[in-house]
């Protein structure tokens, strides 16, 4: 019947068709009613849909929506944070599979809370940022502190808790000065390592925080990000010693 | 005034650091579209659950969303595919493309709307789902077949004949 | 993060191009070193005394030693360039190597071995202590390592053969290639690059592979008792084993080989885990 023609009027309206088979279909058109109605009618369909208009939910549905961010995210707020302080919730969303592996790595907020904490000094004499490990020494689980036995201050700050953020990037952001205003006394291969080290560093850490995002209640990438961001702080500081040794 | 997208950007990126204020204003610039969007590929009913579940989706994903298009899109795209889904999961196992509900008759197709803005919503939803779908994205929202083709796993062929498929029974409500 | 101390009876600053110097050592002692630009060499003697050989542009090497414990620090004025420094130090020995650019070989050590660096790439070869190191754009290959093995890199990739001890293994972007391992306790993650592990799975053992967006290969070897889990969110499985499904269905299930002595679990956020029959040894 017209079933033929159909396809063609609807892709003429969409303007799909050749230039030859455009000319076939107008002619067909030009002797056939039915067909033309046809297409009257198809032009009125999708006219209708491209005027179709959106709509609001009869209710705010915001509410709802803010509860179920919460529950994934209890560490969202509603204003932004330093973009530095973006890390993660602390308290594992999911329970892993094997709860000998997340007690090996977990941190809970209260235990972090309860060390002591923060002695990063940057003064002129000497930046030491404590040995996550030495040769005796065992590996450090995130979030725990160390302390160390020998001279200088020691103690490290557990950067996975939100708490201590603020002082991160603090700390990042003095020791960054530090280089800034120091770099004339760094030669220019060192610079260069420097600089291409910690834009590796930078792109770690967001690849663990986009990890994160995704994947929240992961304790390896908690411990991922938080390694990378000590390691930010190691550079900068061996930075700090480099200018300091030159100067 | 900023435009949608120049907005979208800086709330998005508010947002990503984890700023809910940032992110209701992302909601109420998109709420209409997507809601509108789940009402005609879905039903009314399940439309505030599903809009909810996308936006709480988008938050979750963020982070992934890098800027190489405009927000709206990418959020659309997750709405769909999230409908999609969600169709999957509890529809029977018909075929996507067997009849949908002819007995839902638009209320207003006929007598008391002349005019071209008759209950479109309603007509749509007499539709068999994968017809619904390509309508929907097609007309109403101007994908391409190609485009439509990835979206909803089948060929652009497919998606055309749908197409027309759909057109045809629609004439009738939409006259 | 370790560093020079000065500390100790005798320091020798040789301002020179080139340096050629063996001293007594007691054994079991254990070396640091800090050199920000270079490559160094560290491998064995049998002999209680160490001897070192620099070479390149540094203009000081400070050596510092008190017989259990040496020092060697090589800083550089003006304008560094790289220095090559050559350690031969008592089989015995414990050493810690700390730089910034620098490539770093040991061997053949019995005491333990910490290197940390951020560009370079890391060697460590038959070590029989405990090794660590860590690295930001430095790829780490670890050959036959008896002791406990921790390894931490960013941008690139880590390459374990033939080790025994515990491994912990972390890369951002790099890939984690375990080969012909003996061991019972393997921990390794990396956000965008691979995982494989090829080795022993042992009785009672333990073996956690997680990657975000890269692949899993996991070998069980054909004697193997082992619980498998396997969680991906947005991944393939694909198997060589014949999976008795429990679970969630097939993205995060587990099964049982043999006796399901180990504990094997593989996570991966978007990637493919293969479970794999490594034929062979």
């Amino acid at each position: 019947m017209h079933d033929p023609w159909l396809e063609k009027i609807s892709d003429s309206i969409d303007g799909l068709l050749e230039p030859a088979g455009e000319q076939a279909l107008q002619d067909h058109l030009a002797g056939c009613a039915e067909c033309r109605t046809l297409q009257a009618e198809l032009r009125d369909v999708v006219a209708a849909a491209r005027s179709a208009a959106d709509t609001p939910p009869s209710s705010d549905l915001w509410a709802g929506i803010a509860a179920g961010i919460r529950e994934l995210d209890p560490n969202a707020m509603p204003t932004a944070p330093d973009r530095l302080e973006m890390l993660s919730p602390v308290a594992p969303l999911k329970p892993r599979r094997s709860p000998a592996r997340a007690r090996r790595f977990s941190f809970s907020a209260p235990q972090l809370a309860a060390a002591a904490v923060v002695l990063m000094t940057l003064s002129g004499a000497a930046v030491w940022f404590g040995a996550l490990a030495r040769p005796d020494g065992s590996t450090v689980a995130t979030g725990t502190i160390i302390q160390s036995s020998g001279s200088g201050p020691r103690a490290v700050r557990p950067v996975g808790l939100t708490a201590a953020s603020a002082d991160y990037a603090e700390d990042v952001a003095t020791l960054e000065q530090a280089l800034e205003d120091n770099r004339a006394q760094l030669d220019p291969s060192t610079i260069e390592v420097i600089e291409r080290s910690l834009e590796s560093i930078d792109r770690a850490i967001e690849d663990a925080r986009t990890a994160l995002a995704a994947d929240p209640g992961n304790p390896y990438l908690h411990r991922q990000l938080d390694n990378t961001m000590r390691k930010k702080i190691d550079v900068l500081q061996r930075a700090a010693g480099v200018q300091r040794a030159q100067s | 005034m900023a435009s949608v997208a120049d907005q979208d950007r800086d709330d998005v990126r508010d947002a990503q650091s984890g700023d809910t204020a940032a992110f209701e204003r992302v909601y109420h610039r998109h709420a209409a579209r997507i809601h509108t969007l789940c009402r005609r590929m879905l039903s009314p009913e399940e439309a505030d659950d599903l809009t909810q579940e996308v936006f709480i989706r988008a938050w979750q994903k963020l982070s992934l969303f890098r800027g190489d298009s405009a927000f709206g899109t990418w959020l659309y795209r997750l709405a769909v595919n999230l409908i999609l889904a969600r169709r999957q999961t509890f529809a029977s196992r018909r075929s996507r493309f067997d009849g949908g509900d002819p007995n839902v008759i638009p209320m207003h197709a006929r007598s008391e709307r002349p005019d071209l803005r008759v209950d479109v919503d309603a007509a749509i939803r007499t539709l068999p789902p994968g017809a619904r779908d390509v309508f929907v994205l097609h007309d109403v929202e101007g994908y391409t077949h190609e485009e439509i083709a990835g979206l909803l796993n089948v060929t652009a062929g497919t998606s055309k004949s749908q197409l027309h498929r759909a057109r045809m029974s629609l004439r009738q409500y939409l006259r | 993060m370790i560093t020079a101390l000065l500390a100790g009876a005798l320091a020798m600053t040789i301002p020179q191009q080139q340096m050629d110097t063996t001293f007594a050592v007691r054994p079991g002692g254990e070396l640091n070193v800090d050199v920000m630009n270079g490559t160094i060499t560290i491998n064995t003697w049998d002999r209680d005394a160490m001897r070192v050989h620099a070479s390149g542009s540094a203009r000081d090497v400070d050596i510092d030693h008190d017989g259990a414990e040496v020092d060697i620090d090589v800083e550089s004025r003006g304008i560094p360039r790289s220095v090559t420094l050559e350690i031969t130090v008592p089989r015995s020995y414990s050493v810690a190597v700390d730089g910034l650019n620098i490539a770093v070989i040991v061997e053949n050590l019995r005491g333990s071995a910490a290197i940390e660096n951020v560009e370079g790439a890391i060697v460590v070869r038959g070590v029989t202590g405990d090794v660590k190191v860590e690295s930001v754009s430095g790829s780490v290959t670890i050959e036959n390592v008896r002791g406990a093995l921790s390894v931490a890199t960013v941008n690139q990739a880590i390459r374990i053969t033939g080790s025994r001890g515990t491994i912990e293994a972390e890369t951002v972007n790099g890939s984690i290639v375990m080969r012909r391992v003996d061991s019972a306790d393997v921990e390794a993650s990396t956000i965008n690059g691979l995982v494989e592990y090829l080795g022993t799975v042992h009785d009672g053992g333990s073996y956690f592979l997680g990657t975000h967006n890269g692949r899993i290969t996991m070998g069980i070897p054909a004697q193997a008792n082992a619980s498998v889990a396997v969680d991906t969110q947005n991944g393939r499985v694909q198997s060589e084993f014949a999976v008795r499904v429990g679970g969630n269905g097939q993205r995060d299930f587990s099964f049982t080989v043999g006796s399901g002595s180990a504990r094997v679990e593989l996570e991966s956020y978007n990637g493919t885990i293969n479970l794999v029959r490594p034929t062979g040894r």
